[in-house]
């Protein structure tokens, strides 16, 4: 086991470095941030360009660029959460990208998580029910429901849920947040549990149709794996020992349905975490997403750059996560 | 091991065979043969297939019978109803004729998904086979490739490559979605031929004298055939949602050229006052993609080998 | 297709020990319409305490079929009629609750494929102490594992109480048998049923799993209905043997009986496609030709008339019925010319197939050939101009009165002079 998490780490470890030097390359010889200035008119004087170059780094060989921003990444620091601290270098502004980037991470994960705890709950139980009634009326009403959330284009359904929330706002009087993640300035007279309701309320409609959406696909792989798993030879075993049908598929069946699963969602989830850029965009929550939309409008290499280290570091470390958690699971995968 | 009766193929695949008296007097069947009848025996799978040759075809022909075209705006019918003057679907804003741009649109996401598929599905299975058939270290090289890929975000390289490339169009999307979007498809076939092939046909195969190159493309590909065009049809689907999403962001298609995403990206501020450069759009990629989806789900349920069974 | 009505009173073995499972008349169907299949045709059977029941048959004769009728795990599209009364009470159509209450402690099933059998994610010890405390509520969780240890060490499974605690994937498939074996065993059940648990192993191991068997069956007390198509199981392990084709009883009687005087011709073509060990030289193979029909689409009268050697006009008619064999009340047959094949063994009875055992021709064809006859009568003329006419050996069949429509089988390989005297030859198992 120890030997495994090792063996992973240095190949996450080789992942980030490689997809943080492909995309800063990228970035690095590709964009200008000084267009704006460029179009402006009357064009602000050589010297202003010269300063700003300097200020982005923009005259120096973009290997150097890459090597310094990569080995002073990572700081140990007393204060910080796991006693390290991130420095992503500045922004166009000015500004340091990882402060920007750990407030909007804080106000993504709110979403995410909460989305992915809903869409697990709906996944097992739909999945699982549609799996075990197949063919029947309730198997035949989840599956139409699941392909046509499939369907949906993200905005598309965001935008219809946003339309319905107003509409119903209008005329039954409810109070649907449809834009932001929280109510502006409310923390500053409100108190503190006031503030978190705002805040769970706020996230009402986001995580609603993210969740829809996320869920519809896992429902899909659960009902299968549970259909697979009631066909199998230990399922009629279990029976011919005198174990009742319910209690079969309750302690066997469930077991060996949900294992793929939880590889799944774990997978899925760390690629959330890169923030559900449509999402974000419909409901005008300044989260990662919308980071990122800003950063690639701005050609602002450092914090396209910062962006992607931390969505990576999410993804590698979810992926982990699902093949430990399918190792505890299903006893035959042993780490090696 | 004595390998179960029950559990052997059923015939070679590759090679149809032509129809003879089995054991049970029924014609046997070559694999992809049998899986085409039981599909065209399903009447939802028989339905969307229809209706997306339907709606495809439509988008192709149709244009030439129309008199409106998605190039030209009549400035003196803007904003119509669906139905008034001739519009079928009604105008937008510019007075640009919504079922000729629909149809346009259709034309170009068909050539999306078309690209994108093609280039996702050969890259996956050759990515995949490669890493599944031969392991160890080919398999670890691939994986990490696959997993730096998964890391790097499309967004990027797309936004980038449309800056320089502003000629980007249908083709050249399709062929960016398509470079990103192989990596779901090898860790399927990775994981079919890591399975497949310890089964004794392969054994025997090479006992034969075959070489690895023909094992693999004509054994073990079409036993993974199931899996491939399943992952192919859900991934069509998805490269229409993510034009569309890409669209709604700011890229992707642009103006003259139009693409379903686009109609429905500026459709959204029309929503409450003119719904139909909304819902109509959007409803048509609703209808499109849920019939790949369910010709996914049929070709699923025709490579399922679970139905041919009766126990001895 | 007829179906005939086995006469109930069939083989009670001198001495009347008391019946724990019958099963009168089965029928089970697969599916509906014109793609139903007719799986068990009529089929029935008793077992008494401490004997051993055979079933044998090819894949595809139903034998399988029969068995998960019995313990109620049929899948949902089959339909069963009939009666499998266990100690008088009425298993067919029970409900899930109670029946659950007989799998596992009245009766017990050894499946084929132990790869799959067990549960991959639940140690060993716990699937058997799972049917334990499902029959035993009262049963704590110690006294229950160890229980589990002494039956896995019943069943010969070295290290019982370490290995209790691995998981299947841990076992090589004889062991995983063994275990299944151990669960089957574990609520002394009066009777067990093991649907082919060798198939699926090599040789090697299959010789352990039948001495777990054994050991499982003695340890109980209970009968066993042994289901396989391999021959030499039942003659190791068997009292009473039924021999199945087409989803019908064919043949039932002591092992004894229907080995050494088999009464059936298809029972004869099984037996003689056995390779001999006794015989020097070399000696052809002698297959049964053609394939089994489909379940389908049965053609009327024998349903094994189109591969038989013996058969004549009357085969097609109908289905002959069971009838209790001349000379002994516990062998019955079903064919009309068994009579004919009366005072011959085995191997003697077996020269009838030579004649279609010559690899002059494929099979397929000659399986083509039969299966596209009509009920009017065998036309032996393709293969009687593949042979060269030879005189008849003494011991081939001779024709009897009325002569049969078609013409006289003709023998290719010269009579062996053993075959001649029955009691010169040396009886091996």
């Amino acid at each position: 086991m120890l030997i495994f998490t090792i063996r992973r780490a240095i190949s996450s470890l080789f992942v980030l470095i490689v997809s943080s030097f492909i995309v800063f390359m990228f970035c690095a010889s590709q964009y200008d941030p000084l267009k704006p200035f460029r179009a402006r008119n009357p064009l602000p004087p050589p010297s202003f360009f010269a300063a700003k170059r300097r200020q982005y780094h923009l005259d120096e060989n973009i290997f150097l660029r890459y090597w310094n921003w990569i080995s002073h990444l990572v700081d140990f620091h007393w204060n910080s959460w796991l006693f390290i601290r991130f420095n992503f270098g500045d922004d166009v502004n000015g500004a340091p990208v990882s402060t920007q980037l750990a407030q909007r991470l804080e106000i993504t994960i709110r979403m995410v998580v909460v989305a992915a705890i809903l869409a697990v709950i709906i996944a097992v139980i739909a999945g699982v029910v549609s799996g075990v009634r197949r063919d029947k009326p309730i198997d035949i009403g989840v599956t139409i429901l699941t392909f046509m959330l499939l369907a949906l284009p993200t905005f598309w359904f965001a935008a219809v849920i946003k339309q319905a929330a107003i509409a119903l706002n209008e005329h039954a009087g409810t109070h649907f947040y449809t834009i932001g993640d929280s109510t502006p300035g409310y923390s500053l007279y409100a108190s503190s549990s006031q503030v978190r309701w705002d805040e769970i309320t706020h996230l009402t409609l986001p995580v609603l149709s993210l969740a829809l959406l996320t869920t519809s696909g896992w429902i899909r792989y659960q009902r299968a794996s549970t259909i697979s798993v009631l066909d199998a030879d230990y399922m009629r075993l279990a029976r011919a020992k005198g174990v009742r049908w319910p209690t079969v598929i309750r302690r066997h069946g469930l077991r060996n349905a949900l294992i793929p699963l939880v590889t799944i969602v774990a997978i899925d989830v760390g690629a959330l975490f890169g923030g559900a850029i449509i999402t974000e965009k419909v409901y005008v929550w300044h989260g990662m997403g919308e980071f990122l939309n800003g950063a690639l409008n701005a050609e602002d290499t450092y914090s396209v750059a910062g962006w992607v280290m931390v969505s990576a570091i999410f993804v590698v470390v979810f992926n982990f996560i699902a093949d430990l958690l399918y190792a505890v699971l299903d006893p035959r995968i042993r780490l090696a | 091991m004595t390998t179960q009766p029950s559990e052997m193929q059923l015939v070679v695949p590759g090679a149809p065979s032509p129809a003879t008296p089995d054991e049970f007097g029924a014609p046997s069947m070559s694999q992809g043969r049998r899986a085409l009848r039981t599909y065209l025996r399903s009447p939802l799978s028989m339905i969307a297939f229809v209706v997306f040759a339907f709606i495809i075809l439509f988008s192709f022909i149709a244009p030439h019978f129309y008199h409106f075209t998605y190039t030209t705006a009549d400035l003196n019918a803007r904003s119509l109803h669906p139905g008034k003057q001739g519009h079928l679907f009604g105008t937008d804003g510019t007075g640009f004729d919504l079922l000729a741009q629909m149809m346009r649109g259709t034309q170009r996401d068909f050539i999306i998904l078309l690209v994108s598929s093609v280039i996702a599905i050969v890259l996956g299975i050759v990515v995949g086979a490669l890493a599944g058939y031969f392991g160890a270290f080919v398999d670890n090289v691939l994986m990490r490739l696959v997993d730096v890929m998964l890391t790097i975000p499309a967004l990027v390289i797309l936004i980038i490559a449309a800056e320089r490339f502003p000629k980007l169009g249908a083709l050249g999307l399709g062929v960016l979605l398509g470079l990103f979007g192989w990596m779901g498809l090898s860790r399927l076939v990775r994981a079919e031929f890591l399975s497949l092939r310890e089964r004794e046909f392969v054994e025997a195969a090479h006992a034969m004298g075959a070489s690895n190159m023909r094992i693999i493309v004509r054994h073990l590909i079409p036993n993974a055939l199931g899996t491939i065009l399943v992952f192919g049809t859900i991934f069509a689907a998805t490269s229409i949602v993510a034009e569309t999403s890409l669209t709604y962001l700011g890229y992707g298609v642009h103006p003259p050229d139009t693409s379903l995403g686009l109609l429905v990206s500026n459709g959204v501020d029309a929503a409450t006052t003119r719904p139909w450069l909304f819902y109509y759009p959007g409803l048509l990629i609703v209808v499109i993609v849920l019939a790949i989806n369910l010709i996914g789900e049929g070709i699923r349920n025709a490579f399922d080998p679970r139905h041919n069974r009766v126990r001895d | 297709m007829s179906r005939s009505p086995i006469d109930v009173s069939s083989g009670r073995a001198p001495g009347g020990d008391d019946v724990l499972l019958s099963v009168d008349n089965l029928d089970v169907t697969f599916g509906s319409g014109s793609g139903a299949v007719h799986a068990v045709r009529g089929v029935s059977y008793e077992v008494r305490r401490g004997e051993t029941l055979g079933i044998v048959g090819e894949s595809g004769s139903g034998k399988s079929v029969t068995s998960l009728a019995v313990m109620g795990l049929l899948p949902k599209n089959a339909q069963a009629t009939g009666s499998v009364r266990f100690r008088d009470a009425e298993l067919l159509g029970t409900k899930d609750k109670p029946m659950s209450a007989v799998r596992g402690k009245k009766i017990a099933m050894i499946f084929q494929d132990p790869m799959t059998s067990l549960d991959p994610v639940f140690k060993v010890g716990q699937q058997i102490t799972e049917t334990l405390r499902v029959h035993d509520k009262d049963l704590s969780r110690s006294a229950a594992k160890a229980r589990a240890i002494e039956l896995l060490e019943i069943v010969g499974i070295p290290n019982a109480d370490s290995r209790a605690d691995n998981y299947p994937h841990e076992f090589s498939g004889g062991m995983r048998q063994r275990v299944v074996i151990a669960i089957a065993m574990a609520n002394n059940p009066d009777v067990i049923i093991a649907d082919e648990p060798t198939t699926a192993l090599d040789v090697t191991v299959q010789a352990t799993v039948l001495e777990a068997i054994k050991a499982a069956q003695h340890e109980t007390g209970a009968a066993l209905v042994l289901i396989t198509h391999d021959l030499g199981v039942i003659a190791g392990l068997a009292d009473r043997v039924l021999v199945m084709y087409a989803g019908r009883a064919v043949e039932i009687g002591a092992v004894d009986d229907v080995f050494y005087r088999p009464r059936m011709p298809y029972s004869v073509g099984l037996l003689n496609s056995l390779p001999r060990l006794d015989v020097e030289g070399r000696e052809r193979l002698t297959p049964i030709i053609g394939t089994p029909p489909s379940l389908q689409q049965l053609p009327p009268g024998c349903p094994f008339a189109p591969r038989c050697p013996m058969r004549i006009a009357e085969c097609s008619l109908a289905e002959p019925a069971l009838v209790r064999v001349d000379g002994h009340s516990a062998h019955w047959a079903a064919c009309i010319r068994s009579g004919e094949l009366a005072g011959k063994d085995r191997y003697q009875a077996g020269n009838v197939f030579d004649t279609t055992g010559g690899d002059s021709q494929l099979p397929a064809e000659v399986g083509a050939a039969a299966l596209t006859d009509d009920a009017g009568g065998y036309d032996a003329s393709p293969l009687a101009a593949a042979q060269p006419s030879q005189p008849q050996s003494p011991d081939v069949m001779r024709p009897i009165d009325p002569p049969p429509a078609d013409p006289p089988l003709a023998d290719p390989l010269p009579a062996d002079p053993t075959l001649a005297d029955p009691t010169k030859r040396e009886e091996s198992r």
